[in-house]
Protein backbone atom coordinates (compact mmCIF):
# COMPACT_ATOMS: atom_id res chain seq x y z
CA UNK A 1 0.00 0.00 0.00
CA UNK A 2 2.71 2.31 0.97
CA UNK A 3 6.01 2.15 -0.89
CA UNK A 4 9.17 3.93 -0.99
CA UNK A 5 11.52 4.09 -3.78
CA UNK A 6 14.88 5.66 -4.09
CA UNK A 7 13.83 8.22 -1.47
CA UNK A 8 16.45 11.07 -0.72
CA UNK A 9 15.16 14.19 1.29
CA UNK A 10 16.07 16.56 3.66
CA UNK A 11 15.87 20.18 4.93
CA UNK A 12 16.99 22.93 2.67
CA UNK A 13 20.44 21.80 0.90
CA UNK A 14 21.04 19.03 3.87
CA UNK A 15 20.08 15.81 3.12
CA UNK A 16 19.08 13.76 6.11
CA UNK A 17 17.79 10.65 4.54
CA UNK A 18 19.58 8.51 1.04
CA UNK A 19 18.54 6.21 -0.86
CA UNK A 20 15.67 4.74 1.19
CA UNK A 21 13.60 1.91 -0.03
CA UNK A 22 10.72 0.68 2.65
CA UNK A 23 7.23 -0.55 1.44
CA UNK A 24 3.95 -1.22 4.62
CA UNK A 25 1.55 -3.72 3.13
CA UNK A 26 -2.23 -3.18 3.83
CA UNK A 27 -2.91 -3.88 7.82
CA UNK A 28 0.23 -4.36 8.54
CA UNK A 29 2.20 -2.99 11.52
CA UNK A 30 6.00 -2.45 10.69
CA UNK A 31 8.06 -0.26 12.48
CA UNK A 32 11.28 1.53 11.99
CA UNK A 33 13.78 1.41 14.78
CA UNK A 34 17.17 3.89 14.71
CA UNK A 35 19.13 6.09 17.24
CA UNK A 36 18.20 9.32 18.63
CA UNK A 37 19.09 11.82 15.15
CA UNK A 38 19.19 9.13 12.28
CA UNK A 39 16.10 10.18 10.45
CA UNK A 40 13.05 8.49 11.48
CA UNK A 41 11.43 11.84 12.17
CA UNK A 42 12.16 13.08 8.69
CA UNK A 43 11.27 10.05 7.09
CA UNK A 44 7.82 10.35 8.33
CA UNK A 45 7.17 13.92 7.70
CA UNK A 46 8.71 13.35 3.90
CA UNK A 47 5.84 10.86 3.95
CA UNK A 48 3.38 13.27 4.87
CA UNK A 49 4.43 15.81 2.97
CA UNK A 50 5.75 18.07 5.37
CA UNK A 51 9.98 17.59 4.28
CA UNK A 52 10.57 18.09 0.22
CA UNK A 53 11.48 14.64 -1.00
CA UNK A 54 14.94 16.14 -2.86
CA UNK A 55 14.80 12.60 -5.01
CA UNK A 56 12.79 9.55 -5.37
CA UNK A 57 9.16 8.32 -5.05
CA UNK A 58 6.59 7.62 -2.67
CA UNK A 59 3.88 5.67 -3.80
CA UNK A 60 0.16 5.21 -1.90
CA UNK A 61 -1.76 2.23 -3.58
CA UNK A 62 0.68 3.09 -7.17
CA UNK A 63 -0.24 6.31 -7.14
CA UNK A 64 2.71 8.86 -6.27
CA UNK A 65 2.40 11.33 -3.68
CA UNK A 66 5.69 13.07 -3.82
CA UNK A 67 5.01 16.95 -3.67
CA UNK A 68 1.60 16.56 -2.54
CA UNK A 69 1.24 19.34 0.63
CA UNK A 70 0.04 17.78 3.80
CA UNK A 71 -3.54 18.48 4.11
CA UNK A 72 -4.05 17.00 0.64
CA UNK A 73 -2.01 13.54 1.65
CA UNK A 74 -3.95 13.68 4.77
CA UNK A 75 -7.28 13.55 2.52
CA UNK A 76 -5.72 10.20 1.15
CA UNK A 77 -6.85 8.49 4.80
CA UNK A 78 -2.75 8.50 5.54
CA UNK A 79 -2.89 9.77 9.15
CA UNK A 80 0.35 10.93 11.10
CA UNK A 81 0.34 11.53 14.88
CA UNK A 82 3.84 13.05 14.93
CA UNK A 83 6.74 13.15 17.53
CA UNK A 84 5.95 15.40 20.52
CA UNK A 85 2.03 14.39 20.38
CA UNK A 86 1.25 18.04 19.33
CA UNK A 87 -2.01 18.82 21.08
CA UNK A 88 -4.09 21.85 20.68
CA UNK A 89 -3.47 22.11 24.13
CA UNK A 90 -5.98 25.37 24.71
CA UNK A 91 -8.72 23.38 22.65
CA UNK A 92 -10.73 21.15 25.06
CA UNK A 93 -10.12 16.59 24.28
CA UNK A 94 -13.75 16.84 22.23
CA UNK A 95 -12.47 19.98 19.92
CA UNK A 96 -8.97 17.77 19.15
CA UNK A 97 -10.99 14.80 18.59
CA UNK A 98 -13.10 16.55 15.78
CA UNK A 99 -10.20 18.36 14.51
CA UNK A 100 -9.13 14.80 13.70
CA UNK A 101 -11.93 13.94 11.81
CA UNK A 102 -11.81 16.81 8.89
CA UNK A 103 -10.98 14.61 6.40
CA UNK A 104 -13.83 12.99 6.77
CA UNK A 105 -16.48 15.21 5.53
CA UNK A 106 -18.84 14.02 8.42
CA UNK A 107 -18.31 10.40 7.94
CA UNK A 108 -16.91 10.29 10.90
CA UNK A 109 -19.98 9.43 13.05
CA UNK A 110 -21.39 9.43 16.80
CA UNK A 111 -20.90 5.38 16.94
CA UNK A 112 -17.14 5.82 15.20
CA UNK A 113 -16.54 8.76 18.53
CA UNK A 114 -17.66 6.10 21.01
CA UNK A 115 -15.66 3.21 20.03
CA UNK A 116 -12.68 4.93 20.62
CA UNK A 117 -13.97 6.44 23.61
CA UNK A 118 -14.29 3.00 24.54
CA UNK A 119 -10.62 1.98 24.03
CA UNK A 120 -9.07 5.14 25.55
CA UNK A 121 -12.29 5.21 28.42
CA UNK A 122 -9.67 8.11 30.09
CA UNK A 123 -10.78 10.87 27.44
CA UNK A 124 -14.24 10.17 27.95
CA UNK A 125 -13.96 11.18 31.37
CA UNK A 126 -12.39 14.54 30.33
CA UNK A 127 -14.04 15.40 26.76
CA UNK A 128 -14.53 19.21 27.77
CA UNK A 129 -11.32 19.63 29.87
CA UNK A 130 -8.40 21.27 27.88
CA UNK A 131 -5.82 19.29 25.88
CA UNK A 132 -3.00 21.19 27.76
CA UNK A 133 -4.02 20.00 31.37
CA UNK A 134 -4.00 16.14 30.64
CA UNK A 135 -1.52 14.00 31.48
CA UNK A 136 1.66 13.00 29.27
CA UNK A 137 -0.02 9.38 28.58
CA UNK A 138 -4.00 11.09 28.26
CA UNK A 139 -1.88 13.32 25.94
CA UNK A 140 -0.72 10.18 23.98
CA UNK A 141 -3.91 9.00 24.02
CA UNK A 142 -5.57 11.65 22.59
CA UNK A 143 -2.80 12.41 19.53
CA UNK A 144 -3.83 8.46 18.60
CA UNK A 145 -6.79 8.76 18.66
CA UNK A 146 -7.46 11.88 17.08
CA UNK A 147 -5.02 10.37 13.85
CA UNK A 148 -7.91 7.87 14.00
CA UNK A 149 -10.64 10.02 14.01
CA UNK A 150 -10.09 10.42 10.38
CA UNK A 151 -10.66 6.43 9.51
CA UNK A 152 -7.12 6.27 8.10
CA UNK A 153 -5.77 3.28 6.37
CA UNK A 154 -2.01 3.87 7.12
CA UNK A 155 -1.22 4.95 10.48
CA UNK A 156 2.48 6.89 10.73
CA UNK A 157 2.99 7.11 14.37
CA UNK A 158 6.04 8.90 15.83
CA UNK A 159 7.78 7.55 19.61
CA UNK A 160 4.45 6.83 21.03
CA UNK A 161 5.98 5.75 24.49
CA UNK A 162 8.60 8.51 24.64
CA UNK A 163 8.16 9.97 28.36
CA UNK A 164 5.77 7.29 29.60
CA UNK A 165 5.53 4.79 32.66
CA UNK A 166 6.09 1.52 31.16
CA UNK A 167 2.23 0.37 32.19
CA UNK A 168 0.90 3.01 30.20
CA UNK A 169 3.91 2.24 26.75
CA UNK A 170 2.25 -1.07 27.09
CA UNK A 171 -1.43 -0.44 27.10
CA UNK A 172 -0.66 1.93 24.08
CA UNK A 173 1.12 -0.74 22.14
CA UNK A 174 -1.91 -3.20 22.82
CA UNK A 175 -4.59 -0.46 21.38
CA UNK A 176 -2.61 0.21 18.38
CA UNK A 177 -2.19 -3.71 17.98
CA UNK A 178 -5.76 -4.29 18.35
CA UNK A 179 -7.29 -1.61 16.43
CA UNK A 180 -4.65 -2.44 13.19
CA UNK A 181 -6.15 -5.98 13.64
CA UNK A 182 -10.07 -4.90 13.13
CA UNK A 183 -9.75 -2.08 11.34
CA UNK A 184 -7.02 -3.53 8.85
CA UNK A 185 -4.92 -0.49 9.69
CA UNK A 186 -1.66 -0.68 8.39
CA UNK A 187 0.86 1.07 10.68
CA UNK A 188 4.09 2.31 10.44
CA UNK A 189 5.91 2.89 13.62
CA UNK A 190 8.97 4.78 14.91
CA UNK A 191 10.22 3.77 18.38
CA UNK A 192 12.77 4.48 20.91
CA UNK A 193 11.66 0.85 22.57
CA UNK A 194 12.96 -1.39 19.93
CA UNK A 195 12.10 -4.60 21.64
CA UNK A 196 8.23 -3.13 22.69
CA UNK A 197 7.86 -2.26 18.63
CA UNK A 198 9.21 -5.34 17.26
CA UNK A 199 7.03 -7.55 19.36
CA UNK A 200 4.44 -5.94 17.84
CA UNK A 201 5.16 -5.56 14.56
CA UNK A 202 5.45 -8.06 11.83
CA UNK A 203 8.51 -6.31 10.13
CA UNK A 204 10.97 -3.60 10.89
CA UNK A 205 13.73 -1.72 9.24
CA UNK A 206 16.96 -0.06 11.06
CA UNK A 207 17.86 3.36 10.31
CA UNK A 208 21.15 4.60 10.65
CA UNK A 209 22.27 7.69 9.72
CA UNK A 210 19.97 8.24 6.94
CA UNK A 211 20.31 4.45 5.51
CA UNK A 212 18.13 1.83 6.01
CA UNK A 213 21.04 -0.36 6.93
CA UNK A 214 19.23 -3.72 7.81
CA UNK A 215 15.20 -4.99 7.10
CA UNK A 216 13.63 -8.22 8.13
CA UNK A 217 11.01 -9.94 9.67
CA UNK A 218 10.30 -8.93 13.34
CA UNK A 219 11.16 -12.18 14.75
CA UNK A 220 14.41 -12.43 12.66
CA UNK A 221 15.28 -8.63 13.88
CA UNK A 222 14.77 -9.62 17.18
CA UNK A 223 17.42 -12.22 17.80
CA UNK A 224 19.89 -10.67 15.42
CA UNK A 225 22.98 -10.10 17.60
CA UNK A 226 23.89 -6.26 15.90
CA UNK A 227 20.67 -5.74 16.84
CA UNK A 228 20.92 -6.92 20.01
CA UNK A 229 23.78 -5.07 20.82
CA UNK A 230 22.62 -2.17 19.80
CA UNK A 231 19.32 -1.84 20.22
CA UNK A 232 17.84 -3.52 22.66
CA UNK A 233 20.36 -3.16 25.63
CA UNK A 234 22.81 -6.30 24.50
CA UNK A 235 20.03 -8.77 26.53
CA UNK B 1 -35.86 60.99 37.61
CA UNK B 2 -33.64 62.28 35.06
CA UNK B 3 -35.06 66.21 34.46
CA UNK B 4 -33.75 66.36 38.19
CA UNK B 5 -30.44 65.21 37.45
CA UNK B 6 -28.67 66.73 34.51
CA UNK B 7 -25.51 65.45 35.81
CA UNK B 8 -27.38 62.05 35.62
CA UNK B 9 -28.47 62.73 31.99
CA UNK B 10 -24.79 64.20 30.74
CA UNK B 11 -23.05 61.11 32.52
CA UNK B 12 -25.85 58.89 30.39
CA UNK B 13 -25.42 60.95 26.81
CA UNK B 14 -21.37 60.59 27.62
CA UNK B 15 -21.76 57.16 28.20
CA UNK B 16 -23.90 55.96 24.85
CA UNK B 17 -21.28 58.08 22.59
CA UNK B 18 -18.25 56.05 24.42
CA UNK B 19 -19.98 52.84 23.95
CA UNK B 20 -20.63 53.73 20.13
CA UNK B 21 -16.91 55.03 19.58
CA UNK B 22 -15.81 51.49 21.93
CA UNK B 23 -17.98 49.38 19.64
CA UNK B 24 -16.30 50.73 16.74
CA UNK B 25 -12.84 50.30 18.33
CA UNK B 26 -13.40 46.69 18.96
CA UNK B 27 -14.43 46.04 15.11
CA UNK B 28 -11.50 46.99 13.98
CA UNK B 29 -9.25 45.82 16.98
CA UNK B 30 -10.66 42.12 16.08
CA UNK B 31 -9.13 41.91 12.67
CA UNK B 32 -5.75 43.11 14.79
CA UNK B 33 -6.03 40.11 17.15
CA UNK B 34 -6.88 38.03 15.09
CA UNK B 35 -4.32 38.19 12.30
CA UNK B 36 -1.70 38.38 14.95
CA UNK B 37 -2.51 35.21 16.98
CA UNK B 38 -2.87 33.44 13.57
CA UNK B 39 0.53 34.60 12.14
CA UNK B 40 2.35 36.18 14.84
CA UNK B 41 2.13 39.54 12.54
CA UNK B 42 1.26 42.73 13.75
CA UNK B 43 -0.65 43.93 10.32
CA UNK B 44 0.00 47.55 10.31
CA UNK B 45 -2.22 47.90 7.39
CA UNK B 46 -4.89 47.14 9.12
CA UNK B 47 -6.22 50.64 9.48
CA UNK B 48 -6.05 51.12 5.94
CA UNK B 49 -7.89 48.12 5.09
CA UNK B 50 -10.40 50.43 7.29
CA UNK B 51 -10.13 53.68 5.71
CA UNK B 52 -10.76 51.77 2.56
CA UNK B 53 -14.00 50.54 4.35
CA UNK B 54 -15.02 53.79 4.89
CA UNK B 55 -14.10 55.38 1.15
CA UNK B 56 -16.10 52.16 -0.47
CA UNK B 57 -19.26 52.63 2.05
CA UNK B 58 -18.66 56.80 1.23
CA UNK B 59 -18.81 55.71 -3.02
CA UNK B 60 -21.64 53.20 -2.33
CA UNK B 61 -23.90 55.86 -0.50
CA UNK B 62 -23.67 58.41 -2.87
CA UNK B 63 -24.22 56.22 -5.57
CA UNK B 64 -27.11 54.15 -3.85
CA UNK B 65 -28.47 57.87 -3.25
CA UNK B 66 -27.85 58.71 -6.37
CA UNK B 67 -30.67 56.31 -7.53
CA UNK B 68 -33.71 57.54 -5.53
CA UNK B 69 -33.30 54.38 -3.59
CA UNK B 70 -35.04 53.67 0.38
CA UNK B 71 -32.81 54.42 3.19
CA UNK B 72 -32.72 51.10 4.38
CA UNK B 73 -31.92 49.31 0.99
CA UNK B 74 -29.19 51.81 0.67
CA UNK B 75 -27.66 50.47 3.90
CA UNK B 76 -27.97 47.01 3.23
CA UNK B 77 -25.95 47.62 -0.12
CA UNK B 78 -23.91 50.22 1.56
CA UNK B 79 -22.52 47.44 3.45
CA UNK B 80 -22.92 44.55 1.65
CA UNK B 81 -20.57 46.36 -1.13
CA UNK B 82 -18.03 47.37 1.74
CA UNK B 83 -18.09 44.34 3.09
CA UNK B 84 -16.90 42.32 -0.24
CA UNK B 85 -15.04 44.69 -2.07
CA UNK B 86 -12.65 45.39 1.39
CA UNK B 87 -12.14 41.45 2.13
CA UNK B 88 -11.20 41.76 -1.21
CA UNK B 89 -8.33 44.01 -0.63
CA UNK B 90 -7.70 41.88 2.55
CA UNK B 91 -7.40 38.94 0.91
CA UNK B 92 -5.23 40.15 -1.80
CA UNK B 93 -2.91 41.85 0.96
CA UNK B 94 -1.77 38.72 2.68
CA UNK B 95 -1.37 37.09 -1.18
CA UNK B 96 1.01 39.54 -2.09
CA UNK B 97 2.53 41.28 0.69
CA UNK B 98 2.63 38.36 3.53
CA UNK B 99 2.18 34.78 1.93
CA UNK B 100 5.23 35.22 0.45
CA UNK B 101 7.18 36.22 3.57
CA UNK B 102 5.57 33.19 5.77
CA UNK B 103 8.60 32.18 7.50
CA UNK B 104 11.04 34.60 6.86
CA UNK B 105 12.33 36.75 9.80
CA UNK B 106 9.98 38.37 12.00
CA UNK B 107 10.76 41.89 10.65
CA UNK B 108 10.57 40.91 6.96
CA UNK B 109 6.65 41.19 7.36
CA UNK B 110 6.41 43.85 9.49
CA UNK B 111 8.31 46.04 7.19
CA UNK B 112 6.46 45.05 4.59
CA UNK B 113 3.23 46.13 6.43
CA UNK B 114 3.92 49.41 7.23
CA UNK B 115 5.29 49.57 3.52
CA UNK B 116 1.57 48.53 2.84
CA UNK B 117 0.09 51.14 4.64
CA UNK B 118 1.72 53.97 3.49
CA UNK B 119 1.09 52.37 -0.18
CA UNK B 120 -2.51 51.85 0.14
CA UNK B 121 -2.67 55.67 1.90
CA UNK B 122 -1.32 56.67 -0.94
CA UNK B 123 -2.69 54.80 -3.58
CA UNK B 124 -6.21 56.33 -1.96
CA UNK B 125 -5.35 59.73 -2.22
CA UNK B 126 -4.29 59.22 -6.03
CA UNK B 127 -7.49 58.24 -6.85
CA UNK B 128 -10.10 59.80 -4.50
CA UNK B 129 -7.93 63.34 -4.07
CA UNK B 130 -6.93 64.52 -1.06
CA UNK B 131 -9.63 66.60 0.66
CA UNK B 132 -11.91 64.71 2.81
CA UNK B 133 -15.43 63.33 1.13
CA UNK B 134 -18.58 64.67 3.37
CA UNK B 135 -21.44 63.19 2.84
CA UNK B 136 -24.60 64.98 2.18
CA UNK B 137 -27.59 64.39 4.53
CA UNK B 138 -28.56 60.76 5.45
CA UNK B 139 -29.86 59.39 8.50
CA UNK B 140 -30.08 61.83 10.81
CA UNK B 141 -33.10 61.16 12.83
CA UNK B 142 -32.16 61.76 16.31
CA UNK B 143 -34.59 60.11 19.18
CA UNK B 144 -34.75 62.00 22.34
CA UNK B 145 -35.22 59.86 24.96
CA UNK B 146 -34.83 62.13 27.84
CA UNK B 147 -34.82 65.74 27.61
CA UNK B 148 -31.15 66.14 26.77
CA UNK B 149 -29.93 62.83 26.39
CA UNK B 150 -30.13 62.25 22.45
CA UNK B 151 -29.76 58.96 20.64
CA UNK B 152 -28.98 59.33 16.90
CA UNK B 153 -30.61 56.76 14.18
CA UNK B 154 -26.64 56.06 13.59
CA UNK B 155 -26.11 55.55 16.81
CA UNK B 156 -28.50 53.03 17.10
CA UNK B 157 -27.45 51.31 14.19
CA UNK B 158 -23.46 51.16 15.51
CA UNK B 159 -24.77 49.12 19.37
CA UNK B 160 -27.42 47.23 17.93
CA UNK B 161 -25.64 46.31 14.94
CA UNK B 162 -22.18 46.49 15.91
CA UNK B 163 -23.06 44.33 19.22
CA UNK B 164 -25.05 41.91 17.33
CA UNK B 165 -21.78 41.03 15.38
CA UNK B 166 -19.71 40.97 18.31
CA UNK B 167 -21.83 38.37 19.14
CA UNK B 168 -22.40 36.49 15.82
CA UNK B 169 -18.26 36.54 15.29
CA UNK B 170 -17.57 35.15 19.26
CA UNK B 171 -19.62 32.14 17.95
CA UNK B 172 -18.75 31.29 14.62
CA UNK B 173 -15.25 31.19 16.57
CA UNK B 174 -15.95 29.38 19.09
CA UNK B 175 -18.73 27.19 18.37
CA UNK B 176 -18.22 26.38 14.54
CA UNK B 177 -16.02 23.75 12.77
CA UNK B 178 -14.39 26.86 10.71
CA UNK B 179 -13.87 28.39 14.25
CA UNK B 180 -12.48 25.52 15.27
CA UNK B 181 -9.84 24.84 12.35
CA UNK B 182 -9.09 28.91 12.51
CA UNK B 183 -8.43 27.76 16.62
CA UNK B 184 -6.48 25.12 15.44
CA UNK B 185 -4.05 26.75 12.61
CA UNK B 186 -3.31 29.78 15.61
CA UNK B 187 -1.93 27.30 18.12
CA UNK B 188 -0.17 24.89 15.60
CA UNK B 189 0.01 25.38 12.03
CA UNK B 190 2.10 22.48 11.03
CA UNK B 191 -0.41 19.72 13.50
CA UNK B 192 -3.35 21.32 11.45
CA UNK B 193 -2.07 20.39 8.32
CA UNK B 194 -1.61 16.67 8.97
CA UNK B 195 -4.87 16.55 10.35
CA UNK B 196 -6.27 17.82 6.25
CA UNK B 197 -6.85 21.38 7.76
CA UNK B 198 -5.91 23.83 4.62
CA UNK B 199 -3.97 26.08 6.18
CA UNK B 200 -3.74 28.99 3.34
CA UNK B 201 -7.25 28.91 3.03
CA UNK B 202 -7.80 29.31 7.25
CA UNK B 203 -5.58 32.33 7.42
CA UNK B 204 -7.06 33.89 3.56
CA UNK B 205 -10.14 33.53 5.58
CA UNK B 206 -8.75 34.96 8.54
CA UNK B 207 -7.71 37.80 6.70
CA UNK B 208 -10.53 38.65 4.80
CA UNK B 209 -13.07 38.52 8.23
CA UNK B 210 -11.02 40.94 9.68
CA UNK B 211 -11.32 43.01 6.36
CA UNK B 212 -15.12 42.86 6.73
CA UNK B 213 -14.95 43.74 10.53
CA UNK B 214 -13.32 47.00 9.73
CA UNK B 215 -15.13 47.26 7.00
CA UNK B 216 -18.41 47.57 8.73
CA UNK B 217 -16.53 49.68 11.08
CA UNK B 218 -15.26 51.85 8.34
CA UNK B 219 -19.22 52.42 7.29
CA UNK B 220 -19.87 52.83 10.81
CA UNK B 221 -17.62 56.21 11.12
CA UNK B 222 -18.24 57.37 7.74
CA UNK B 223 -22.10 57.37 8.81
CA UNK B 224 -21.33 58.68 12.72
CA UNK B 225 -18.99 61.53 11.43
CA UNK B 226 -20.33 61.93 7.75
CA UNK B 227 -16.44 62.66 6.87
CA UNK B 228 -13.82 59.90 5.92
CA UNK B 229 -10.62 61.04 4.48
CA UNK B 230 -7.37 58.83 3.62
CA UNK B 231 -5.06 59.97 6.45
CA UNK B 232 -8.10 58.42 8.74
CA UNK B 233 -7.19 54.63 9.10
CA UNK B 234 -3.55 55.77 10.58
CA UNK B 235 -4.91 56.79 14.29
CA UNK B 236 -7.55 54.71 14.13
CA UNK B 237 -5.90 52.03 13.55
CA UNK B 238 -2.95 52.70 15.97
CA UNK B 239 -5.90 52.79 18.85
CA UNK B 240 -7.39 49.65 17.56
CA UNK B 241 -4.25 48.01 17.90
CA UNK B 242 -3.96 49.80 21.41
CA UNK B 243 -7.35 48.13 22.31
CA UNK B 244 -6.12 44.57 21.41
CA UNK B 245 -3.15 44.74 23.18
CA UNK B 246 -4.51 46.23 26.32
CA UNK B 247 -7.47 43.58 26.20
CA UNK B 248 -4.53 41.02 25.64
CA UNK B 249 -3.35 40.40 22.02
CA UNK B 250 -5.26 37.41 20.53
CA UNK B 251 -7.82 36.68 23.00
CA UNK B 252 -11.07 38.05 20.87
CA UNK B 253 -12.95 39.00 24.14
CA UNK B 254 -10.38 40.96 24.80
CA UNK B 255 -10.23 43.21 21.63
CA UNK B 256 -13.84 43.59 22.57
CA UNK B 257 -13.16 45.03 25.86
CA UNK B 258 -10.02 47.13 25.40
CA UNK B 259 -12.64 48.67 22.35
CA UNK B 260 -14.94 49.68 24.62
CA UNK B 261 -12.62 50.52 27.44
CA UNK B 262 -10.67 53.02 25.26
CA UNK B 263 -13.95 54.93 23.63
CA UNK B 264 -15.26 55.12 27.08
CA UNK B 265 -12.25 56.43 28.25
CA UNK B 266 -11.63 58.61 25.22
CA UNK B 267 -15.13 59.90 25.69
CA UNK B 268 -15.51 60.81 29.63
CA UNK B 269 -11.97 62.27 29.28
CA UNK B 270 -12.93 65.03 26.34
CA UNK B 271 -16.56 65.42 28.48
CA UNK B 272 -15.82 65.92 31.68
CA UNK B 273 -11.30 67.21 31.27
CA UNK B 274 -11.03 68.40 27.76
CA UNK B 275 -10.85 67.26 24.47
CA UNK B 276 -6.65 68.04 25.17
CA UNK B 277 -4.55 64.81 24.94
CA UNK B 278 -7.77 63.01 23.96
CA UNK B 279 -5.77 60.64 21.42
CA UNK B 280 -3.16 60.39 23.74
CA UNK B 281 -5.04 59.02 26.31
CA UNK B 282 -5.33 55.71 25.13
CA UNK B 283 -1.97 54.90 24.92
CA UNK B 284 -1.51 56.02 28.32
CA UNK B 285 -3.94 53.70 29.78
CA UNK B 286 -2.19 50.88 27.32
CA UNK B 287 1.11 51.89 29.00
CA UNK B 288 -0.54 51.78 32.59
CA UNK B 289 -2.11 48.28 31.88
CA UNK B 290 1.07 46.95 30.29
CA UNK B 291 3.08 47.64 33.32
CA UNK B 292 0.36 46.09 35.82
CA UNK B 293 -0.89 43.21 33.48
CA UNK B 294 1.93 42.81 30.99
CA UNK B 295 -0.06 40.22 29.00
CA UNK B 296 -3.48 42.34 28.68
CA UNK B 297 -6.25 42.10 30.30
CA UNK B 298 -7.50 38.58 28.99
CA UNK B 299 -4.10 37.07 27.74
CA UNK B 300 -3.16 34.34 29.26
CA UNK B 301 -0.03 33.52 29.83
CA UNK B 302 1.27 30.18 28.05
CA UNK B 303 0.34 27.14 30.04
CA UNK B 304 1.22 24.40 27.89
CA UNK B 305 2.84 20.55 28.78
CA UNK B 306 5.82 19.80 26.86
N1 LIG C 1 13.65 21.21 11.10
C1 LIG C 1 14.90 20.78 10.87
N2 LIG C 1 15.77 21.54 10.18
C2 LIG C 1 17.01 21.13 9.93
N3 LIG C 1 17.50 19.93 10.32
C3 LIG C 1 16.71 19.11 11.00
C4 LIG C 1 15.35 19.49 11.32
N4 LIG C 1 14.80 18.46 12.00
C5 LIG C 1 15.73 17.51 12.10
N5 LIG C 1 16.88 17.89 11.51
C6 LIG C 1 18.10 17.09 11.43
O1 LIG C 1 17.80 15.90 10.75
C7 LIG C 1 18.46 14.80 11.33
C8 LIG C 1 17.46 13.71 11.65
O2 LIG C 1 16.57 14.17 12.63
P1 LIG C 1 15.25 13.36 13.00
O3 LIG C 1 14.57 12.96 11.75
O4 LIG C 1 14.49 14.18 13.96
O5 LIG C 1 15.85 12.08 13.72
P2 LIG C 1 15.16 11.01 14.65
O6 LIG C 1 13.69 11.19 14.56
O7 LIG C 1 15.60 9.70 14.10
O8 LIG C 1 15.67 11.23 16.03
C9 LIG C 1 19.18 15.33 12.58
O9 LIG C 1 20.53 15.51 12.23
C10 LIG C 1 18.54 16.65 12.81
O10 LIG C 1 19.45 17.56 13.34
MG1 LIG D 1 12.35 11.64 16.02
Amino acid sequence: MLKIENLRAGYGRNTVLEDINLSVNEGEIVTLIGANGAGKSTLLLTISGVVKAQQGRILLDDTPITGLNPPTIARLRLAHAPEGRRIFGRLTVRENLLLGATVTNGKTTKQDMEWLLGLFPRLGERLEQRGGTLSGGEQQMLAIARALMSKPRLLLLDEPSLGLAPLIAKQIFEIITAVSLHQKLAVLLVEQNASAALKIAQRGYVLQKGRIVLSGDSAALLVNPEIRSAYLGGH
Amino acid sequence: MFEHAPALVYFSQQLLNGLTLGAIYGLIALGYSMVFSILGLINFAHGEIFMIGGYIAFLAVTLFLGFGLSPALVLLLTFTAAIIITSGVGFTLERICYRPLRGAAKLAPFITAIGASIFLQNAVQLWQGSQPKALAQFLTTQYELFPGLVISATQLLILGAGGLLLVLFTLLINKTSFGRQQRAVQQDALMAGLLGIHVNRVISATFMLGAALAAVAGTFVLLYYGVVDFTMGYLAGMKAFAAAVLGGIGSLPGAIVGGLILGLTETFWAGYIGADYKHALGFFVLILVLLLRPQGLFGKPEVEKV
